[in-house]
């Protein structure tokens, strides 16, 4: 019933990448983390096509941390893709990024994210963030009947 | 009923005799009016032959000029041609300014639009310039931070004191380039914000101001006097800032004083309302004045006194938006007065920002 991840990070920035997974590691040493460095690879990853053909029909991520800020295909455009499709609708997503700006976080939010998360510039703070992300979206939370 | 029938008759008798007199009573005058309107009709043909004589001999005198007319009157159709001519010269003339006015009037909204598409666009780039100061100057500041705490906990042992304090001094610059770069945004985002003016109670503002301030370290060693302020029409977001970067200012530079003593005052008078905010601080050089409103400038070291330098410049911004003005005095060691007038009846005049 558990898919064979839990988090699928969207993340181009590879310092960024490493505090991340450094920070939800610190949250779950046991957490099984996808990486993927930009729009297109998460939407294949999601959808199991590309380069993630093998992942088709595989049960999705518990949940996606999202960049706004993306090569290729930007952040934005991957919510909507994945909250356009039925099959991924009710995949928890939940977008990660430096913007503090009201536009961003408004058409976020229109577009179906499930959370919006700022990140910290302090370390300290993302680690203590995440945590509480890891133990909201993966403890607290229900998860979408696969 | 014979005396009856003969006192009747009389009876009618009298009263015809009574009608006739009077008849003759209301008619006597206006023969008499007649008799006068008569007289004056006599008069006045007499007035009429006389004229008609004289009328005859001018005639006489006319038929004499008619040659000599006949010259005039064609001079007189010549001067009236020309002067037709010359209205609708003038009309012309005058249809030729209304076209030229109206395609002026044309060019100069064609001309505001243009500048309207213009300063949009530079609005339009400013936001997008702090968009991406957002995104792409803190990144590398958050991995600065980030590799620094990596270092502090993951590898500490292996550093000694020397190496502790220069990764120290790394966080320092760090948290202060954090601080720039949100002093930078938050002046930015003044730059567009849209302000919206009300009727603000300036005392209500500074005393609630100086209520939070006073929960501070500096605050609580500070005496804050707060007098009757005049009402102002503006922003009230806005001007509660101009009032936390004063006081807060004034806190800052009063931290050596033994008892730092702030005092807040203000009056109306020649159309504005006039906020001073006097402290019994460091004070500063009257040479250097007009630095203090600048972005990133500063009066003093930053390990003298924290602060990033973008609170004065905030504070003239947000009151020169509200179309007032901002100035100091000081002399070292005796602290500084900042005052600050904002206009009464125009608070709403929410002119460029400078």
């Amino acid at each position: 019933m558990n898919g064979d991840i839990d988090v699928l990070l969207v993340e181009d920035n590879p310092d960024d990448a490493e505090f991340t997974l450094r920070a939800l590691r610190k949250a779950n040493v046991a957490l099984r983390i996808a990486l993927v460095e930009d729009g297109v690879q998460a939407l294949e990853f999601v959808f199991g096509t590309g380069g993630f053909a093998q992942r088709a029909g595989a049960t999705l991520p518990r949940v996606v941390l999202l960049d706004l800020k993306l090569p290729k295909v930007d952040g934005l455009e991957v919510l909507r893709r994945i909250k356009g499709d039925p099959r991924t609708r009710a995949l928890p997503t939940v977008m990660l990024t430096s913007s503090r700006e009201r536009r961003d976080i408004q058409a976020c939010y229109m577009a179906g994210a499930n959370s919006y998360i700022v990140k910290p510039v302090e370390y300290a703070e993302l680690i203590a963030k995440l945590g509480d992300l890891v133990r909201y979206w993966l403890q607290l939370n229900e998860p979408p009947p696969g | 009923m014979a005396t009856t029938a003969l006192s009747s008759r009389r009876y009618r008798a009298l009263t015809a005799m009574d009608f006739l007199f009077r008849l003759l009573k209301r008619v006597s005058p206006r023969v008499a009016a007649l008799d006068a309107g008569n007289a004056e009709l006599r008069e006045q043909v007499q007035r009429l032959e006389a004229a008609n004589a004289a009328l005859e001999g001018t005639n006489a005198m006319l038929e004499g000029r008619v040659s000599d007319s006949g010259v005039e009157a064609g001079r007189a159709r010549d001067q009236l041609q020309q002067e037709i001519l010359d209205r609708r010269r003038t009309e012309q003339s005058l249809r030729y300014s209304e076209t030229l006015l109206r395609r002026l009037h044309e060019d100069l909204e064609d001309h505001i639009t243009e500048r309207t598409r213009e300063l949009t666009r530079t609005i339009g780039e400013l936001e997008s310039f702090s968009y991406s100061i957002s995104h792409d100057l803190r990144a590398p500041l958050r991995a600065i931070n980030g590799f620094a705490a990596i270092l502090r906990e993951e590898h500490a042992e292996r550093l000694d004191a020397d190496g502790d304090a220069l990764l120290m001094k790394i966080e320092t610059n760090a948290a202060k380039m954090a601080q720039l770069i949100d002093g930078l945004l938050d002046f930015s985002r003044l730059a567009r914000a849209e302000s919206m003016s009300t009727e603000v109670d300036m005392e209500a503002l500074a005393r609630a101001v100086a209520a939070e301030l006073a929960g501070d370290d500096a605050g609580r060693r500070a005496a804050i006097e707060i007098a009757a302020l005049p009402k102002v029409v503006g922003d009230e977001p806005m001007l509660r800032q101009v009032w936390m970067n004063l006081l807060s200012n004034a806190l800052k530079f009063s931290a050596p004083a033994t008892v730092a003593r702030i005092v807040v005052s203000g009056e109306t008078g020649d159309g504005e309302a006039v906020f001073h905010v006097r402290d019994n601080g460091v004070g500063f050089d009257m040479a250097y004045a007009e630095k203090l409103f600048g972005v990133f400038n500063r009066l003093h070291r930053a390990d003298e006194f924290p602060g990033v330098g973008v609170g004065l410049a905030l504070t003239r911004r947000i009151v020169l938006r509200h179309g007032g003005r901002i100035w100091a005095e000081s002399r070292p060691g005796e602290g500084a007065a900042f005052h600050f007038a904002l206009p009464v009846a125009a608070g709403r005049r929410g002119g460029p920002a400078a």
